[in-house]
């Protein structure tokens, strides 16, 4: 119970830390409004009735309480092209995204880990050899080459899938796999060497004593104990699977929260970029937590010994 | 093969150390030769580019490379504005790797610093440097970059200071463990004893001693470096033009992809074939580690 409050308060406090840090950076790089608009067109009144709506003309430290007040309301202003609430801009998006995301990272569990079981089943066979040798090969595509590369090869000359936009199955084929490739060779790796480990253990041996079948052994004996560090794996992909979403959904042309983010970035729509970036701390703290807690829940020693540190 | 096939082949049980390989594989050779090969390329790139890169011929444009109906003249074909694309890719590489180079050692340096001041001064000076490495580590880093590219613009100097922020939290982690346990032992007691101030003995006598495992980590820093510039140039929130790194010709080259393919492929290639290197001999590496433990 202690190690469930000790790692929410620090998730808390990294997005508190992130909102700030936005904050400061912000505010450091100049009068926003000037930023907005150019000071010249302007007369001297019409510039203080824009501070006074925009919220400028009071001091930092207040300017600072309202918008802590905004974030938590979920307000961060409205997007600098759109006519538009910058969170429903964002909010818009997130579904398209999520149609990308789930089925690649459902490819990399349904990929990875067998491939990594049957490594490692077979260790130091040019079976092994071979899986491990692609495995080298995807996870040292970068991304926004693999996405060029199939697009070639798939639209340009086999011309079997569409190269860009969204609305069926077909379009989402190249996108899914281009960032879910390299996050299965991962996975097949840490499998590889977590299986090797457990396969090893005093444990194992015993339950071979014991004539249990192979697949018992396999899958509930030492698979259980690989469990850890592929939940850490996974929690490390995930920031990965962020940012593959951006490259891969321009290379696409994928209308989710990526293409969202390279466009806002490019146009410097700030409000769009915050909404991004603290939804971005959420997901990431979030997966953080859940991985923690998982790791409490998936060995017992870290939930009476009040976490691993 | 099933599992099945392992059972009955007693296999599933990892053979000995012994049994592995002593030999490093020829990969492992290729890898090396091909990153020599490419840093000989950028460094002569003045030398080895047939063409100033930024050299067009509009009579010669879109020419395919040797072997699928181009000539020699342009080895591997022109772009859209006749520029010799072998040119524009050793120059790109050059960029490329001046660019990780420098960002890696930005960070190196920032990240040690960093980190020995945490072990030098411990409390809150400590504390606050943690909170960054923490905030950080929790965030991915290519959206840190894109905030900072939105917040403060596109440029050289920009590129250079996102570039240098990348992974400097590892250095400072390594640095501060490192420097604390170092600051233990009898030759740093000495050296205190004898009158050294702090700068000195870090500088002097603790870097020196912790310098490997922080050059580990600057290997495996660089390579991210070099995809952390591309994928920025890619999305043309890089390098601008008329610079080209290896990133933004594969970006750019992507529009032409249905007619000229030879513009973008040959820089994605150079990319893959580099990163590949560089994960063959890390694999390498640990592995030597792992038989001297």
């Amino acid at each position: 119970m202690i190690y469930v409050l000790r790692k929410s308060a620090r998730a808390l406090f990294t997005v508190w830390f992130v909102v700030t840090l936005t904050f400061v950076i912000l505010r450091a790089s100049g009068d926003p409004l000037l930023s907005v608009i150019n000071p010249e067109n302007f007369t001297r009144d019409a510039l203080e009735a824009y501070r006074e709506r925009l919220g400028l003309d009071v001091p930092i430290y207040e300017q600072y309480i309202r918008y802590l007040g905004q974030v938590l309301n979920g307000d961060f202003g409205q997007s600098f092209l759109y006519a538009e609430d910058a969170w429903s801009i964002v909010a818009a998006r997130i579904p398209m995204t999520l149609e990308l995301m789930l089925p690649a990272l459902a490819l990399m569990l349904v990929l990875g880990v067998p491939v990594g079981v049957a490594a490692a089943l077979n260790s130091n066979s040019p079976l092994d050899r071979g899986l491990m040798a692609g495995s080298v090969i995807f996870f040292s595509l970068p991304n926004f080459f693999l996405g060029v590369l199939l697009i070639f090869l798939f639209s340009v000359e086999l011309r079997l899938l569409p190269s860009a936009g969204s609305g069926s199955w077909r379009h989402a084929v190249l996108p899914v796999f281009t960032i879910g490739a390299s996050g299965a060779a991962v996975f097949a790796r840490f499998t590889r060497s977590a299986m090797l480990e457990a396969l090893g253990k005093p444990y194992v041996l015993a339950a071979r004593a014991r004539g249990l079948s192979l697949g018992v052994i396999v899958w509930r004996h030492a698979f259980p104990n690989t469990l850890l560090s592929l939940v850490t794996v996974l929690g490390f992909l995930i920031g990965g699977l962020i940012a593959g979403a951006v490259i891969v959904e321009t290379i696409f042309a994928w209308p989710g929260l990526g293409r969202l983010t390279k466009h806002a970035v490019e146009l410097r729509d700030l409000p769009v970029v915050q909404v991004i970036v603290f939804l971005v701390t959420l997901t990431m703290v979030g997966t953080n937590l859940a991985v923690d807690l998982l790791y409490a829940w998936l060995d017992p020693r870290i939930r009476s010994a009040g976490g691993l540190r | 093969m099933s599992i099945l096939a392992a059972l009955r082949e007693r296999r599933f049980f990892p053979r000995s150390r012994k049994a592995r390989r002593t030999r490093p594989s020829i990969f492992v050779g290729f890898a090396l030769v091909w990153l020599v090969v490419c840093l000989v390329m950028a460094l002569g790139a003045d030398i080895f580019a047939p063409y100033d890169p930024s050299q067009m011929d509009l009579r010669a444009r879109l020419q395919p490379p040797v072997g699928f109906g181009g000539s020699w003249a342009h080895p591997l074909g022109t772009d859209e504005l006749g520029r010799d694309v072998f040119s524009r890719l050793i120059f790109a590489l050059r960029l490329s790797l001046l660019l990780a180079l420098a960002g890696s050692l930005i960070g190196a340096v920032l990240g040690t610093a960093l980190g020995f001041l945490a072990a030098h001064f411990r409390g809150i000076v400590e504390d606050a440097i943690m909170l960054l490495v923490d905030a950080q580590a929790a965030l991915p880093f290519f959206i840190i970059a894109l905030a900072a590219v939105a917040m403060l613009g596109t440029g050289l100097e920009i590129l250079i200071a996102v570039l240098g922020l990348y992974g400097w939290e590892r250095y400072a982690r390594l640095a501060r463990a490192l420097a604390l346990s170092a600051s233990e032992q009898a030759y740093a007691e000495a050296v205190r004893g004898l009158g050294a101030g702090p700068v000195r003995l870090y500088v002097r006598h603790i870097l020196p001693n912790v310098a490997a495992v922080l050059l580990v980590n600057l290997t495996v820093n660089f390579p991210e470096t070099v995809l952390l510039e591309s994928g920025l140039s890619f999305l043309g929130l890089g390098v601008q033009p008329p610079m080209t790194s290896l990133g933004s010709l594969l970006g750019y080259g992507r529009d032409y992809l249905v007619n000229a393919w030879w513009i973008a492929l040959p820089a994605g290639f150079m990319i893959f074939f580099s990163t590949l290197a560089f994960s063959i001999l890390a694999d390498w590496a640990r592995d030597r580690l792992d038989r001297q433990s």
